[in-house]
Protein backbone atom coordinates (compact mmCIF):
# COMPACT_ATOMS: atom_id res chain seq x y z
CA UNK A 1 0.00 0.00 0.00
CA UNK A 2 1.51 3.09 -1.02
CA UNK A 3 0.72 5.97 2.01
CA UNK A 4 -0.68 8.87 0.60
CA UNK A 5 1.00 12.29 1.07
CA UNK A 6 0.34 15.67 2.53
CA UNK A 7 2.24 18.49 2.47
CA UNK A 8 1.40 21.12 5.35
CA UNK A 9 2.00 25.02 5.33
CA UNK A 10 2.50 26.90 8.19
CA UNK A 11 4.74 29.43 9.67
CA UNK A 12 4.14 28.21 12.88
CA UNK A 13 6.41 25.19 13.55
CA UNK A 14 3.86 24.05 17.25
CA UNK A 15 1.18 24.14 14.78
CA UNK A 16 3.07 22.19 11.65
CA UNK A 17 4.14 19.26 14.54
CA UNK A 18 0.27 19.18 15.11
CA UNK A 19 -0.62 18.16 11.92
CA UNK A 20 2.27 16.04 11.10
CA UNK A 21 1.82 13.64 14.09
CA UNK A 22 -2.05 13.59 13.49
CA UNK A 23 -2.12 13.07 9.76
CA UNK A 24 0.97 10.59 10.56
CA UNK A 25 -1.41 8.90 13.30
CA UNK A 26 -3.44 8.52 10.62
CA UNK A 27 -0.90 6.63 8.42
CA UNK A 28 -0.14 9.81 5.51
CA UNK A 29 3.66 10.86 4.46
CA UNK A 30 3.59 14.05 5.71
CA UNK A 31 5.90 16.91 4.08
CA UNK A 32 5.76 20.19 5.49
CA UNK A 33 6.74 24.27 4.33
CA UNK A 34 7.06 26.80 6.48
CA UNK A 35 5.87 29.67 4.09
CA UNK A 36 3.74 30.00 0.46
CA UNK A 37 7.32 29.81 -1.26
CA UNK A 38 8.62 27.06 0.04
CA UNK A 39 5.41 25.27 -0.39
CA UNK A 40 5.58 26.08 -4.66
CA UNK A 41 9.15 24.95 -4.44
CA UNK A 42 8.42 21.63 -2.82
CA UNK A 43 5.64 20.86 -5.01
CA UNK A 44 8.01 21.54 -7.98
CA UNK A 45 10.34 19.68 -6.57
CA UNK A 46 9.47 17.13 -4.16
CA UNK A 47 7.46 13.85 -4.95
CA UNK A 48 3.93 14.06 -6.44
CA UNK A 49 1.16 15.55 -3.12
CA UNK A 50 -2.30 13.96 -2.73
CA UNK A 51 -3.46 16.91 -0.37
CA UNK A 52 -2.04 20.49 0.84
CA UNK A 53 -3.19 21.69 4.16
CA UNK A 54 -2.82 25.41 4.10
CA UNK A 55 -3.13 28.59 6.85
CA UNK A 56 -4.07 31.15 5.66
CA UNK A 57 -2.47 33.56 7.50
CA UNK A 58 0.91 33.68 6.88
CA UNK A 59 4.29 36.32 6.49
CA UNK A 60 4.92 36.71 3.01
CA UNK A 61 3.50 35.47 0.64
CA UNK A 62 0.06 34.17 2.48
CA UNK A 63 -2.25 31.41 1.95
CA UNK A 64 -4.30 33.40 -0.36
CA UNK A 65 -1.73 34.02 -2.75
CA UNK A 66 0.01 30.53 -2.29
CA UNK A 67 -3.63 29.15 -3.15
CA UNK A 68 -3.75 31.33 -6.33
CA UNK A 69 -0.44 29.97 -7.47
CA UNK A 70 -1.30 26.28 -7.09
CA UNK A 71 -4.58 26.86 -9.28
CA UNK A 72 -2.76 28.66 -11.90
CA UNK A 73 -0.26 26.07 -12.08
CA UNK A 74 -1.15 23.15 -14.69
CA UNK A 75 0.81 21.04 -12.71
CA UNK A 76 -0.69 21.23 -9.59
CA UNK A 77 -4.15 23.27 -10.43
CA UNK A 78 -6.37 20.43 -9.66
CA UNK A 79 -4.51 19.60 -6.39
CA UNK A 80 -6.64 19.53 -3.36
CA UNK A 81 -6.45 21.95 -0.74
CA UNK A 82 -7.43 22.57 2.71
CA UNK A 83 -7.30 26.23 3.80
CA UNK A 84 -7.02 26.69 7.54
CA UNK A 85 -7.47 29.68 9.85
CA UNK A 86 -8.76 31.27 13.32
CA UNK A 87 -10.01 34.03 11.61
CA UNK A 88 -14.29 33.50 12.12
CA UNK A 89 -15.41 35.27 9.48
CA UNK A 90 -18.19 34.47 6.73
CA UNK A 91 -16.68 36.44 3.81
CA UNK A 92 -12.99 34.73 4.22
CA UNK A 93 -14.82 31.22 3.76
CA UNK A 94 -16.48 32.57 0.83
CA UNK A 95 -12.99 33.66 -0.45
CA UNK A 96 -11.69 30.55 0.15
CA UNK A 97 -14.23 28.49 -1.39
CA UNK A 98 -14.27 31.16 -4.58
CA UNK A 99 -10.49 31.13 -4.92
CA UNK A 100 -10.59 27.18 -5.30
CA UNK A 101 -10.60 25.37 -1.53
CA UNK A 102 -11.74 22.10 -1.27
CA UNK A 103 -12.24 22.48 2.59
CA UNK A 104 -11.85 25.17 4.86
CA UNK A 105 -11.19 24.35 8.57
CA UNK A 106 -11.38 26.82 11.27
CA UNK A 107 -8.82 26.60 13.91
CA UNK A 108 -8.48 24.79 16.76
CA UNK A 109 -10.35 22.02 14.61
CA UNK A 110 -11.31 18.46 16.40
CA UNK A 111 -8.52 16.27 16.19
CA UNK A 112 -10.20 13.97 13.84
CA UNK A 113 -11.57 16.19 11.98
CA UNK A 114 -8.34 16.95 9.86
CA UNK A 115 -8.29 13.34 9.44
CA UNK A 116 -11.67 13.08 7.93
CA UNK A 117 -10.98 15.91 5.97
CA UNK A 118 -8.06 14.89 4.24
CA UNK A 119 -9.98 11.49 3.19
CA UNK A 120 -12.79 13.43 2.14
CA UNK A 121 -11.23 15.52 -0.53
CA UNK A 122 -8.28 12.79 -1.85
CA UNK A 123 -11.49 10.80 -2.41
CA UNK A 124 -13.85 12.98 -4.08
CA UNK A 125 -13.48 13.57 -7.63
CA UNK A 126 -12.22 16.51 -9.30
CA UNK A 127 -16.89 17.16 -10.65
CA UNK A 128 -17.36 16.29 -6.71
CA UNK A 129 -15.37 18.55 -5.76
CA UNK A 130 -16.23 21.14 -7.97
CA UNK A 131 -19.63 20.52 -6.95
CA UNK A 132 -19.15 20.67 -3.60
CA UNK A 133 -16.72 23.87 -3.88
CA UNK A 134 -19.90 25.78 -5.99
CA UNK A 135 -22.65 24.98 -3.17
CA UNK A 136 -20.42 26.12 -0.46
CA UNK A 137 -20.34 29.79 -2.35
CA UNK A 138 -24.22 29.44 -2.81
CA UNK A 139 -24.91 29.08 0.83
CA UNK A 140 -22.34 31.75 2.06
CA UNK A 141 -23.32 34.22 -0.69
CA UNK A 142 -26.84 34.46 0.88
CA UNK A 143 -25.08 35.51 4.01
CA UNK A 144 -24.56 39.26 5.33
CA UNK A 145 -20.85 39.53 5.57
CA UNK A 146 -20.59 42.86 7.56
CA UNK A 147 -18.24 43.58 9.94
CA UNK A 148 -14.26 44.68 9.87
CA UNK A 149 -12.73 42.13 7.56
CA UNK B 1 -9.56 31.97 38.61
CA UNK B 2 -9.73 29.75 35.74
CA UNK B 3 -7.37 26.95 34.60
CA UNK B 4 -4.82 27.70 31.71
CA UNK B 5 -5.73 25.07 29.34
CA UNK B 6 -8.62 23.29 28.90
CA UNK B 7 -8.36 19.71 29.79
CA UNK B 8 -10.66 18.40 27.40
CA UNK B 9 -8.65 19.58 24.76
CA UNK B 10 -5.62 18.22 26.42
CA UNK B 11 -6.97 14.85 26.61
CA UNK B 12 -8.26 15.07 23.27
CA UNK B 13 -4.55 15.96 21.73
CA UNK B 14 -3.24 13.34 24.28
CA UNK B 15 -5.43 10.21 23.42
CA UNK B 16 -4.95 10.75 19.62
CA UNK B 17 -0.91 11.45 19.92
CA UNK B 18 0.14 9.22 23.02
CA UNK B 19 2.21 10.37 25.35
CA UNK B 20 5.39 10.72 23.26
CA UNK B 21 3.71 12.96 20.51
CA UNK B 22 2.06 15.02 23.51
CA UNK B 23 5.59 15.47 24.98
CA UNK B 24 7.06 16.57 21.43
CA UNK B 25 4.29 18.92 21.05
CA UNK B 26 3.72 20.94 24.24
CA UNK B 27 7.62 21.39 24.91
CA UNK B 28 8.07 22.74 21.20
CA UNK B 29 5.11 24.40 21.88
CA UNK B 30 6.50 26.47 24.82
CA UNK B 31 9.86 27.22 23.28
CA UNK B 32 7.66 28.59 20.00
CA UNK B 33 5.70 30.72 22.42
CA UNK B 34 8.99 32.10 24.68
CA UNK B 35 10.39 32.98 21.41
CA UNK B 36 7.11 34.90 20.01
CA UNK B 37 6.97 36.81 23.29
CA UNK B 38 10.39 37.70 23.34
CA UNK B 39 9.84 38.60 19.95
CA UNK B 40 7.00 40.90 20.87
CA UNK B 41 8.78 42.72 23.80
CA UNK B 42 10.89 43.67 21.08
CA UNK B 43 8.56 44.49 18.17
CA UNK B 44 7.22 47.92 20.04
CA UNK B 45 6.63 50.23 16.84
CA UNK B 46 6.16 47.32 14.98
CA UNK B 47 2.44 46.63 14.52
CA UNK B 48 3.21 44.14 11.42
CA UNK B 49 5.62 41.94 13.51
CA UNK B 50 3.46 42.45 16.42
CA UNK B 51 0.50 41.07 14.28
CA UNK B 52 1.77 38.13 12.79
CA UNK B 53 3.77 37.11 16.25
CA UNK B 54 0.33 37.74 18.14
CA UNK B 55 -1.58 35.66 15.27
CA UNK B 56 0.91 32.49 15.65
CA UNK B 57 0.07 32.76 19.49
CA UNK B 58 -3.53 33.04 19.16
CA UNK B 59 -3.69 29.80 16.80
CA UNK B 60 -1.23 27.89 18.90
CA UNK B 61 -2.58 28.73 21.93
CA UNK B 62 -5.71 27.82 21.05
CA UNK B 63 -4.85 24.52 19.35
CA UNK B 64 -3.05 23.70 22.86
CA UNK B 65 -6.08 24.32 24.30
CA UNK B 66 -4.64 27.57 26.09
CA UNK B 67 -7.90 29.36 25.80
CA UNK B 68 -6.79 32.67 28.37
CA UNK B 69 -3.89 33.03 25.82
CA UNK B 70 -5.68 32.83 22.61
CA UNK B 71 -7.85 35.38 23.80
CA UNK B 72 -5.09 37.87 24.74
CA UNK B 73 -2.99 36.97 22.09
CA UNK B 74 -6.34 37.76 19.55
CA UNK B 75 -7.00 41.03 21.75
CA UNK B 76 -3.00 42.13 21.10
CA UNK B 77 -3.48 41.64 17.22
CA UNK B 78 -6.63 43.69 17.68
CA UNK B 79 -4.80 46.18 19.39
CA UNK B 80 -1.42 46.24 17.32
CA UNK B 81 -4.09 46.56 13.96
CA UNK B 82 -5.82 49.67 15.75
CA UNK B 83 -2.37 50.82 16.29
CA UNK B 84 -3.22 51.27 20.37
CA UNK B 85 -0.08 51.29 21.64
CA UNK B 86 -0.54 51.50 25.30
CA UNK B 87 -3.31 48.30 25.22
CA UNK B 88 -0.46 46.86 23.04
CA UNK B 89 2.16 47.18 25.71
CA UNK B 90 -0.71 46.25 28.40
CA UNK B 91 -1.26 43.05 26.41
CA UNK B 92 2.25 41.84 25.44
CA UNK B 93 3.01 41.80 29.38
CA UNK B 94 -0.53 40.01 29.68
CA UNK B 95 0.44 37.26 27.27
CA UNK B 96 3.63 36.73 28.95
CA UNK B 97 2.37 36.44 32.31
CA UNK B 98 -0.47 34.24 30.75
CA UNK B 99 2.19 32.02 29.15
CA UNK B 100 3.87 31.27 32.42
CA UNK B 101 0.31 30.44 33.54
CA UNK B 102 0.44 28.06 30.89
CA UNK B 103 3.76 26.50 31.44
CA UNK B 104 3.67 25.44 34.87
CA UNK B 105 -0.01 24.21 33.93
CA UNK B 106 1.33 21.70 31.65
CA UNK B 107 4.24 20.78 33.60
CA UNK B 108 1.90 19.06 36.06
CA UNK B 109 -0.76 18.12 33.76
CA UNK B 110 -1.18 14.44 33.10
CA UNK B 111 -3.32 12.21 31.18
CA UNK B 112 -6.40 11.17 33.36
CA UNK B 113 -6.83 7.37 33.98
Amino acid sequence: VIARRILVVDDAPDLRLLDRLVLSAAEYEVSEAASGVEALDVLAEGPEFDAVVLDIQMPGMDGWETLEAIRVNPATASLPVVMCTVKDQARDALRAWQAGADEYLLKPFPIGRLVSVIHDVITRTDDERQQYRAKRVEILSRLPMGGPA
Amino acid sequence: MTAACDEARLTELASALGRDGMDELTKLFLRESRLRVQRLRQAAGSPTIIRAEAHQLHGAGAALGATGLAALAEQLATAARAGDTDCVLVLTNGVGTELDRVAAFLEHWTLPE
